[in-house]
């Protein structure tokens, strides 16, 4: 069974004023289900571009991205669109949540326009989420909740859907050591399992010892760092 | 379908100030409208009764020009104050009632009445007043331009066998206070009264009403010359409104024939009309596009600053006709509250303004047509939500999720 996401020579680049900024010059990799992959990097080298790229919300300048063998790269909007509801999950620095939205609409959010029903939606928002240990918080706002809180409702808001890819662009960056702790403890159990496969990009404060292999990014060159 | 329009439900009871502000336009907007097309219609159906009872009837005659044939006037005896006229002053020739026939031959005239309007001068130092000669034969079209027993407001109407008895309009008899059982002195004769009429808005009027064989003869005491079966008017009333012009046209050539002047009819007031409802087309038509960029202004601050939230939910795999959707769904609800709301204040506003003006149309209109038409208003107000949101939709569909991500 080959790799779950395979990456060959991938680039983006930006034109300001009449300058192309390169962020991205023929990256290639891969990812397999039960592998973490860390990408380290400074701020601004390129990592959440990557994750971009990858989730489908940007789009490349060239190369090709596999997904479960298909290419990917050459999707619709629509159909990546599609691929992000269905198979792609993503945890954003920023938590990212819909201030006016409580946990619980946050979470079914994710499972709209999909053909699932109210009651179904309500269902699974709520199951994931007093998994999450938020059972008492499901009509909260997000301002309403701790840090803490809002990082495991995002983080259910990206497992509600069962994806079997998920990206992670430093999951860790805005909490305390604690908190960092506890988010990787709630998501690595499914990439341990095998059931997925996960891409965390980081500038340092994610914690090495849990990569399955770690890259780091540099000048728009991915290096494979030994752990 | 239905996720779509709870979801837009749900944001708009989120964002409450916002759509309440957007709900209240919709809300002045078509309350105006509804207002103002209900009064429109409204307007335009009395018109059309008005101008259908006005501009269906009309008066013949032939103004008298005093140089070209003294002779013809009927020679009052008093020719300073007295003569045969119309309203407001204007002296008339006699005319053979001979001509009846031949108006009553016109096919776009219904009926026709010969009429005799005289002015009188009572005593030396007395008023001057007009006396209408009143004939029975030809009630199809004097009930309809002159005055009919409906008219009466106190007393009795003419009835058969009836002689020397007068009928007084409403006006000259408040003026004089004469009631019934009063009388009036015509020439050197007592008339009893038997009844006050007040015929408001009809095509001819007189102060006294008289019998045709009563006024004749107290006219012929004025004269030089006895009437000899003639009539200084002719009440005519067209085969309808669209018929009028071709009716006068036709009478007013009729007359010219053997007499030199032309016919002087009053022109249907429809061709009078349209002015002011054009103008208020015209005034709807600026509410309506402003409606429109009202709502249109609305929606796009919402897209505007809802971009964060529309690029996470794009992020998380909602397409762009997903997003689009929600946009015009949104707007939609707007539109439909709104208007339903203004509608019914529209409507509410409308009775209250037509109740006021102690104005009815027919029961019909204020159960069918009216709500019809708010009807046709609440759809175009819908279509209005529908258009106001397109651009906003279609804006935010076009939000680019990494752009907005990553400038955050």
């Amino acid at each position: 069974m080959g790799p779950l996401l395979r990456v060959e020579k991938l680039s983006k680049s930006y034109h300001t004023r009449g300058n192309e900024i390169k962020v991205l010059a023929e990256v290639s990799f891969s990812v397999s289900a039960g592998e973490l992959l860390l990408i380290t990097g400074r701020s601004g080298v390129g990592k959440s571009t990557l994750l971009g790229l990858l989730s489908g919300l940007d789009r490349a300048s060239s190369g090709s991205i596999f997904f479960q063998e298909k290419e990917i790269t050459g999707l619709s909007l629509a159909e990546l669109a599609e691929l992000r509801a269905g198979s792609i999950g993503m945890i954003f620095q920023s938590f990212n949540l819909i201030p006016g939205w409580t946990a619980r609409e946050n979470v079914e959010a994710v499972l709209m326009h999909r053909g699932i029903n109210a009651a179904e939606r309500q269902k699974r928002a709520t199951e994931i989420l007093s998994e999450l240990g938020l059972k008492d918080r499901l009509e909260n706002l997000p301002a309403e909740l701790s840090v803490g809180q809002q990082q495991r409702v995002a983080i259910a808001r990206t497992l509600v859907n069962d994806p079997v890819l998920i990206l992670a662009d430093e999951p860790t960056g805005d909490v305390d050591a604690e908190t960092a702790a506890e988010i990787v403890e709630l998501l690595l159990p499914r990439v341990n399992s095998g059931r997925a496969a996960m891409i965390v990009a980081s500038h340092g404060l994610f914690d090495a010892k849990l990569a399955s292999r770690i890259v780091c990014l540099k000048d728009g060159s991915l290096s494979e760092t030994a752990q | 379908m239905r996720d779509i329009f709870t979801a837009a439900w749900r944001e708009l009871c989120r964002r409450k100030l916002r759509s309440f502000g957007a709900v209240s336009g919709y809300l002045l907007a078509c309350a105006f409208i509804v207002a103002m097309v209900l009064m429109l219609q409204f307007d335009l159906q009395s018109k059309h009764a008005t101008v259908s009872y006005m501009g269906a009837r009309f008066l013949a005659y032939q103004p008298f020009v005093r140089t070209a044939d003294p002779d013809a006037v009927g020679r009052p005896l008093d020719p300073v104050n007295e003569g045969f006229f119309t309203e407001p002053t204007v002296t008339t020739r006699l005319l053979p009632r001979s001509l009846l026939e031949q108006i009553a031959a016109i096919p776009e005239v219904r009926a026709v009445a010969p009429f005799l309007l005289y002015r009188f001068k009572q005593g030396e130092n007395g008023h001057i007043f007009s006396v209408g000669a009143y004939d029975p034969t030809y009630q199809n079209a004097v009930r309809s331009t002159l005055v009919s027993p409906k008219d009466v407001v106190s007393g009795a109407f003419f009835r058969d066998g009836d002689s020397n008895v007068v009928l007084v309009d409403q006006s000259y008899a408040e003026l004089w206070e004469l009631k019934v059982g009063s009388v009036v002195i015509i020439g050197d004769m007592l008339y009893p009264v038997i009844g006050i009429t007040s015929s408001h808005a009809r095509t001819a009027r007189a102060d006294v009403y008289m019998l045709w064989p009563d006024a004749v003869a107290a006219i012929n005491k004025r004269l030089g010359r006895p009437l000899v079966d003639e009539a200084n008017i002719f009440l005519v009333e067209s085969a309808g409104i669209e018929a009028a012009p071709v009716a006068m046209k036709k009478v007013e050539a009729l007359l010219q024939q053997g007499h030199a002047n032309p016919v002087v009819c009053m022109p249907p007031v429809v061709k009078f009309m349209g002015l002011s409802h054009d103008t208020l087309r015209l005034v709807l038509a600026i509410v309506a596009i402003l409606t429109i960029l009202f709502a249109m202004n609305s929606q796009w601050s919402t897209v505007s600053e809802r971009r964060h939230e529309i690029a996470i939910l794009k992020a998380i795999g909602w397409k762009d006709a997903g997003i689009f959707l929600q946009i015009i769904a949104e707007s939609l609800l707007v539109a439909l509250l709104g208007s339903a709301l203004g509608a019914l204040a529209g409507y509410v506003g409308f009775l209250a303004i037509s109740t006021s003006m102690g104005a009815r149309v027919s029961l019909a209109y204020y159960v069918i047509r009216a709500p019809l038409t708010i009807l046709v208003i609440m759809l175009a107000a819908l279509l209005t939500g529908i258009l106001a949101g397109l651009l906003p939709a279609s804006r935010a569909a076009r939000t680019s999720p990494a752009e907005v991500l990553r400038t955050l």
